[in-house]
């Protein structure tokens, strides 16, 4: 359907020499000096950016994930081949006390940040005392903390208020990443508690880096580009590429495009739908490999207009009414999953999870037996958006014409995300839609996030109850370690998927798409791509 | 004609005012929430977050306060922060703005320049085929919607015969040229840099010509129509009657006096390409004003909403106003006025 | 400041002038042209159900296959058939523009009456608000409006009226200014009727035929900003086949393009029929260019 890319490409520019020449002529401007093209290739990575900070201690999305990742160190790293093996980073080795409440880190002596200076203890606690007075996004994966000890300069204590097994998972996140705090306070950076009002370096974040990952930050400008730069100061191995750059390329067919110009070396979100546009071309390499992320809806009794979901009989009927086999086709051509609750394939607890099924005559039984025989309307507010190739705005129009089936009618109402988190804090919707990908690599952000307990999360203010045996069973796990919590989990994950409150839709596979000398590429659980790691192969 | 100009500047200050009142009682208007959209639904649950945030934006007083303070800063230029950018608008605005007017400037030349010519056409040969053809494809121009146009053109001459380049303001891997006024074919000029030249105007093309269509069809209409009256007026009758050459006529009497309706419509012009800039840019992925606003629109980022729609208030005002004064310089009636 | 402002010199033709045209001048090709394709259009609004050959909210065949016998514009991204959804589209887009546009004339020419018949205060205050809201960028405008009152294609037109009025305002004040001093306004003054009787008995029917006319030729640009406003998202919901919503999804599968392509020809049939009835209007009642 497309011709050759390198043809494609010489053909503009002569018509748009062409156009040019008869300006030159014109003004009588003659030669050039040609692009500048140094030796070192920098790399361009495509992606739909979901950014709005670079501070690393306001943003959460996935963007930050993998830019955090490239600038800052965490203390410990996630063994991308087994998720649960915890691997040193800027600390070389660390304890917990026998409750997990207190964690206890000895950095790394090499560790220096991008301006030479060493990374210490000071830092790691001013980094975290900051995610927690900011009041972010992402505070909340330090709730429950009491204190950040520094015994010396290479130590660093950390205490919870309960047992916090998760807690290693959690410091791996890049948003625990760590801050030359030196450098930051310098730029109007704070700590200090009432460092939500005081804190005044998030515009100095936007073009500036201060950590001591394998990249410093050169350039960003909003809405087209972040530019990053090998940190020459960078203690560990040095990253292959001397420049990178992000670029903002928003749709899928664009990133294609781009991608078989060679104008990228990465796409990031090409869509299943196009991957048939790739094959046979040896110049780009692609794989399809399991992601934890998903979509889902969420059905929400106690907002308005909810009243049928209070019957969990009717969650279950809902459940049972969408055409699951029909959705991962429709929504990322077979390439996807289903999952059963909350915990997506390959955390713990997912495993032996009953996936949901496509049974109508099941669904509309039970509806009757609910005494819904006859259907009802119930109104969906969801954030358009098009997460990890699945169409938020298609899923639901797929879902809506199955319910139909049951005489449910669903009336859809798409909003942009920042009016759709707007109503989740404010007046409700009784069902809704959007996805999840992981922030650290322990299941307790699922029951967090997703479970009945009174901690806020997406689920909890909208069901009308808590559930005591979900509130004891997650402070269990998180008290636990190995098998133990692996089954605390399991029992939290039938609990989830036996409320339905929340039924995943799709577990989509990922697409890696990148020009087939690159090497390194891959889907890293704690931190979506590690731009370090990306080099050039043969 | 003094006088005429003064009264017309003594009421932009009111028109600003207006402007920003209105952006701002809209922007209040929004039944969401953007606190939801700065601290993330999570942390919507969460008071002490909620009030922080708050604090933090100035959300936290009441409207009026707001609306004071608000107007209390823009007099010393302060646009505020964008809650989506976290830059100050004042910046994000400058920013992205040359690469609207880079757009729009060429349009509107494509568009005078083919229209003017496109109605010269049409009206030296009244009523044949090419004079209708030409009539058609101008009304053409103000039928079609910019956002399929150009998707259709960029999946023909992009995807399809690959004669264009893809969207964007240069290919990727190529530099930006060193910030002189924005226009990257301009400060790629200026740097001696042609291959880059080459790059940014041939991205130029297809979106500024998409944009420019309906345009050239507006000015090709006022062309011929008044192309038309001239050559059936008095004088002209007369120029002809002394046995002047046609062609002669045509260069020297008719066609001069038929470009007065194209230098005044210029304002009117550069007011509707900035509207179709808004649906190219989103085709095009043209990082201008255009996309951050429909950007600002959709994050509920009042700064931003409010110091976009103010810019283009100020650019239309400049518009007309620009229009106003051509057309008094031009015609004496307006100047006794 | 507004595609209206192009044709403003259409705003002293009189009823007289619109009489006196030749019905032949009514009938011209390019007019014709223009009439049988609105009509075709204003025929499928009330009888699509039984024209389109497919549901157009139901996934009927293959998703995103290319056009065939079957899907002459192809399937959607669900399977449901374009060219159905297409032609239903026109349930939705044509009464919105027609609905905004009578609203916009009506709220436009009954403030622009009262502004240029009662003067002083009152018309500066309507007249002010006319310039601040023409000061937008109308799309502008209109996104923060459909914005602030929520998605959906009611509310698009809404923040179309509220774009659209003031360029009716102005039309109809000028032509007030200019009848009030004529002779059976003033006669009827002279006789001791009331204001409004004068206003709306003698001002408002003779201010009314360039109204009309505009309003003729706006309606296609308000076919345009109708679906502007759905393709920037503000327009209708999913899952309505309406026309700029549909070129939404297109774009979204941009190596299908006949996804796009038949709402985006349905908006072109439709805008150029009307243009060229405006077209011809203009022409018929422009004395000079008649010569």
């Amino acid at each position: 359907m497309n011709p050759a890319p390198q043809r494609t490409r010489r053909r503009w520019r002569a018509v748009a020499t062409a156009t040019v020449a008869v300006a030159l002529a014109l003004t009588g401007c003659a030669g050039g000096v040609p692009a500048a093209t140094s030796g070192d290739r920098p790399l361009v990575i495509a992606r739909a950016m979901d950014l709005t900070t670079l501070d690393p201690q306001r943003g959460y999305c996935d963007t930050c994930q993998i830019l955090y990742t490239a600038l800052y160190e965490r203390l410990v790293t996630i063994d991308p081949a087994d998720t649960s093996t915890v691997l040193p980073g800027l600390a070389e080795s660390w304890e917990a006390n026998a409750d997990n409440t207190e964690f206890t880190f000895h950095l790394d002596t090499d560790a220096v940040f991008s301006d030479g200076s060493p990374v210490e203890a000071a830092d790691v606690k001013w980094s975290f005392e900051r995610l927690v007075n900011l009041q972010g996004s992402a505070s909340f994966l330090l709730a429950g903390l009491t204190g950040i000890e520094t015994p010396d300069a290479e130590t660093v204590v950390v205490s919870f208020e309960n047992p916090n097994s998760a807690f290693l998972a959690i410091v791996a996140a890049p948003y625990l990443g760590i801050v030359n705090s030196e450098v930051a306070e310098e730029n109007g950076a704070s700590a200090a508690a009432d460092a939500a009002t005081t804190d005044d370096a998030e515009g100095w974040f936007l073009a500036n880096s201060a950590g001591s990952g394998p990249y410093t930050l050169t350039d960003y400008t909003s809405g087209e580009s972040v530019e990053l730069a090998a940190n020459e100061e960078y203690w560990g191995d040095e990253p292959e590429f001397t420049s990178v750059e992000m670029k903002e390329v928003t749709d899928s067919s664009s990133q294609l495009q781009q991608l078989q110009q060679g104008d990228v070396d990465i796409a990031m979100q090409i869509s299943p739908d196009a991957l048939a546009q790739l094959e046979g071309n040896e110049a780009i390499a692609t794989e399809i490999v399991d992601s934890f992320n998903y979509t889902y809806i969420a059905l929400l009794p106690a907002a308005p207009g909810g009243e049928p979901l209070q019957d969990v009989r009717v969650r279950e009927a809902i459940r049972m009414a969408v055409d699951y086999d029909g959705l991962v086709d429709t929504l990322v051509a077979g390439y996807g999953k289903l999952q059963g609750s909350p915990i997506p394939n390959g955390f713990e607890g997912s495993e032996e999870v009953a996936l949901p099924s496509y049974d109508l005559d099941g669904a509309k039984a039970l509806l009757e037996e609910a005494g819904y025989a006859d259907g009802f309307t119930l109104s969906a507010t969801y954030p358009k958006l098009v997460a990890y190739g699945v169409d938020l705005d298609l899923q639901m129009q797929a879902i809506q014409q199955d319910l139909a089936e049951i005489g449910v009618t669903l009336e859809l109402n798409p909003t942009d995300f920042s009016q759709w988190a707007s109503t989740m804090g404010g007046e409700g919707t009784p069902v809704t839609a959007v996805y999840f990908a992981p922030d650290h690599t322990d299941s307790s952000q699922y029951i967090q996030y997703f479970g009945n307990i009174d901690q806020g999360g997406l689920v909890n203010p909208w069901t009308g109850s808590v559930s005591q045996e979900q509130t004891d069973l997650l402070a269990q796990a998180l008290s636990q370690s190995g098998d133990e919590r692996v089954a605390t989990y399991q029992a939290l994950a039938e609990s989830m998927a036996a409320d339905a409150f929340v039924l995943p839709m799709v577990n989509p596979q990922l697409i890696l798409a990148y020009a087939s000398d690159i090497s390194g590429v891959a889907y890293s659980p704690c931190c979506n791509l590690e731009i370090g790691q990306l080099g050039l192969s043969g | 004609m003094t006088r005429f100009v003064l009264r017309r500047l003594a009421i932009v200050p009111l028109l600003l005012l207006g402007l920003v009142t209105i952006a701002f009682v809209i922007s209040r208007l929004m039944p969401a929430d953007p606190i939801a959209a700065i601290v993330g639904e999570r942390s919507m649950n969460n008071p002490e977050v909620v009030q922080a945030a708050r604090e933090r934006w100035g959300l936290d007083q009441n409207v009026v306060v707001q609306y004071v303070s608000y107007i209390g800063r823009l007099l010393t230029g302060d646009m505020g922060t964008s809650f989506q950018t976290r830059a100050a608008v004042s910046s994000d605005l400058a920013e992205r703005l040359p690469a609207t007017l880079e757009l729009t400037i060429l349009a509107l030349v494509i568009g005078a320049v083919f229209g003017t010519v496109l109605g010269v056409i049409s009206a030296s040969r009244k009523d044949s085929f090419t004079d209708n053809a030409a009539r058609v494809f101008a009304l053409l121009g103000s039928s079609l919607p910019v956002f399929w146009t150009g998707l259709l053109f960029l999946f023909v001459f992009y995807a399809q015969l690959g004669i264009v380049p893809g969207p964007g303001r240069l290919s990727a891997r190529v530099e930006a040229p060193p910030h002189v006024t924005g226009f990257y074919t301009i400060d790629a000029l200026l740097s001696g840099n042609v291959p880059l030249f080459v790059d940014a105007w041939a991205h130029l093309l297809l979106p500024a010509f998409v944009l420019a269509w309906g345009l050239m069809g507006t000015i090709s209409r006022l062309v011929r129509a008044a192309m038309l009256d001239e050559l059936h007026s008095d004088y002209v009758r007369t120029v002809r009657a002394k046995g002047i050459a046609e062609s002669a006529v045509m260069r020297r009497h008719v066609l001069r006096n038929s470009l007065t309706p194209v230098v005044t419509i210029v304002g009117f012009a550069f007011g509707s390409l900035l509207m179709g800039a808004v649906l190219v840019e989103q085709i095009f992925s043209w990082n201008g004003i255009g996309s951050y606003a429909v950007e600002a629109a959709r994050s509920l980022d009042y700064p931003a909403i409010n110091g976009v729609t103010l810019l283009g208030g100020v650019i239309f005002l400049l518009a007309s106003l620009a229009t106003d004064l051509v057309y008094a310089a031009i015609d004496p009636r307006v100047r006794l006025a | 400041m507004t595609a209206a402002s192009g044709i403003a010199g259409f705003g002293t033709t009189s009823i007289a002038a619109l009489r006196s045209v030749r019905s032949s001048a009514w009938m011209r090709p390019q007019m014709v042209f223009g009439y049988v394709i609105v009509a075709f259009w204003l025929v499928l609004v009330v009888s699509v159900q039984w024209i389109a050959p497919f549901d157009p909210l139901a996934s009927v065949g293959q998703r995103l296959s290319p056009p065939s016998a079957a899907h002459w514009f192809g399937t959607d991204a669900l399977g449901r058939d374009v060219l159905s959804r297409a032609l239903y589209g026109a349930r939705y887009s044509l009464p919105i523009a027609l609905v905004s546009i009578v609203a916009s004339v009506l709220v436009g020419s009954v403030l622009g009456a009262v502004a240029g018949y009662v003067g002083g205060l009152v018309d500066a205050i309507i007249m002010r608000i006319a310039d601040i809201t023409m000061s937008f960028p109308a799309i502008l405008l209109a996104m923060a409006v459909a914005a602030a009152l929520g998605p959906g294609l009611d509310n698009a037109g809404v923040a179309i009226i509220i774009v659209w009025w003031p360029i009716y305002a102005r039309l109809m004040r000028g032509q007030v200014l200019s009848i009030k001093e004529r002779e059976h306004v003033e006669s009827a003054v002279a006789i001791g009727a009331s204001r409004s009787r004068i206003l709306f008995r003698h001002i408002i029917p003779h201010a009314s035929t360039p109204t009309l006319v505009n309003a003729t030729m706006d309606l296609g640009q308000i076919v345009l900003l109708v679906a502007s406003l759905s393709f920037l998202g503000l327009g209708a919901l999913p899952p309505t086949p309406e026309w700029g919503a549909m070129i939404t999804e297109g774009a979204k599968n941009f190596y299908q393009p006949w996804i796009a392509a038949a709402p985006g020809l349905a908006i072109v049939s439709i805008v150029l029929a009307i243009n060229f009835i405006g077209d011809g209007l203009r022409d018929a009642l422009d004395v000079k260019a008649r010569r």
